[in-house]
């Protein structure tokens, strides 16, 4: 009888072990995601959208990502008319050789 | 007189369940240490997002469409601004003494096809000692035409990127 409980306890005892590393994993992989740069990014987009110098903009944002930030981001504009009201369609692509990301919105 | 072995394996299986018993003890209190020299980069990605936060918080806009903090301070090269306002949102904790936390921003900006940098606080008072691991958060900032960065006029508005290198001194 105490050999069954101890075997059962050794199996328990497992599936905690298990619960650290995996919590532990997790955490470590939200905290990796680079999700300020990309936060960061997308946010100067959109407030430069309007601007008349927005392809001087995006040309300081990709090469200065490229260089300092080591990732690749393009960012693709076209002018859309959604019921009588112009809007800019923004297509937000960023690769930083371990998150790519992309995002398409409507300013 | 017969032999009865009852008592035998009892004792085999009271051994058994021992060393079974102990296997498990151990590992769970290895389990419980998961924190090894090779985890140390855990400290620097919590540095890293209490360093992003601080920047964040400086890059809200103070009302609708007014500029952030962040921009006024580059627009207008005020580093001992951007000092006052840093330096807290690093160091300040609820309790006990401050987190020695240093720093270092530089402010890079494109020029024709290059990148080039220029430092804008760097405060003194800190002792390297050559082995802090140092993280880097960085900030886009957007500047306009009038500003008083000591970098060469485009007569545009230009996105310049923020980096702060951070470190425990």
């Amino acid at each position: 009888m105490g050999f069954l409980i101890s075997i059962a306890l050794l199996f328990l005892m497992l599936i905690v072990s298990q619960a650290t590393l995996v919590g532990q994993t997790t955490a470590e992989g939200v905290l990796e995601f680079p999700k300020h740069e990309i936060r960061d990014f997308r946010s100067e987009v959109i407030r430069s959208v309007h601007l008349e110098t927005t392809n001087d903009i995006r040309e300081d944002l990709r090469l200065l990502s490229l260089k300092r930030n080591h990732a690749v981001v393009s960012v693709e504009t076209s002018e859309l008319w959604v019921e009588d009201r112009q809007v800019t369609m923004v297509m937000i692509r960023y690769n930083n050789g371990v998150t790519v990301y992309e995002e398409t919105l409507l300013v | 007189m017969v032999v009865q072995d009852d008592a035998t394996l009892y004792t085999i299986e009271g051994v058994a369940a021992a060393l079974l018993m102990i296997a498990t003890a151990t590992i769970v209190f290895q389990a419980i240490s998961i924190y090894t020299p090779g985890d140390t980069h855990i400290d620097d990605m919590l540095l890293e997002q209490l360093g992003a936060d601080a920047l964040a918080v400086m890059d809200m806009p103070r009302g609708q469409g007014e500029k952030t903090l962040l921009e006024e301070v580059v627009q207008e090269w005020r580093p001992d601004i951007f000092d006052a306002t840093f330096s807290p949102l690093l160091r300040e904790r609820s309790f006990g003494a401050e987190d020695p936390i240093q720093y270092s921003a530089e402010i890079s900006y494109r020029i024709g096809d290059g990148v080039e940098s220029v430092t804008f606080s760097d405060p003194p008072g800190y002792v390297a000692t050559g082995r802090d691991p140092a993280v880097r958060v960085t900030r886009w900032v957007q500047i306009h035409p009038g500003h008083s960065l000591p970098i060469p006029s485009t007569g545009r508005s230009q996105a310049v990127l923020l980096e702060v290198i951070l470190w425990r001194g």
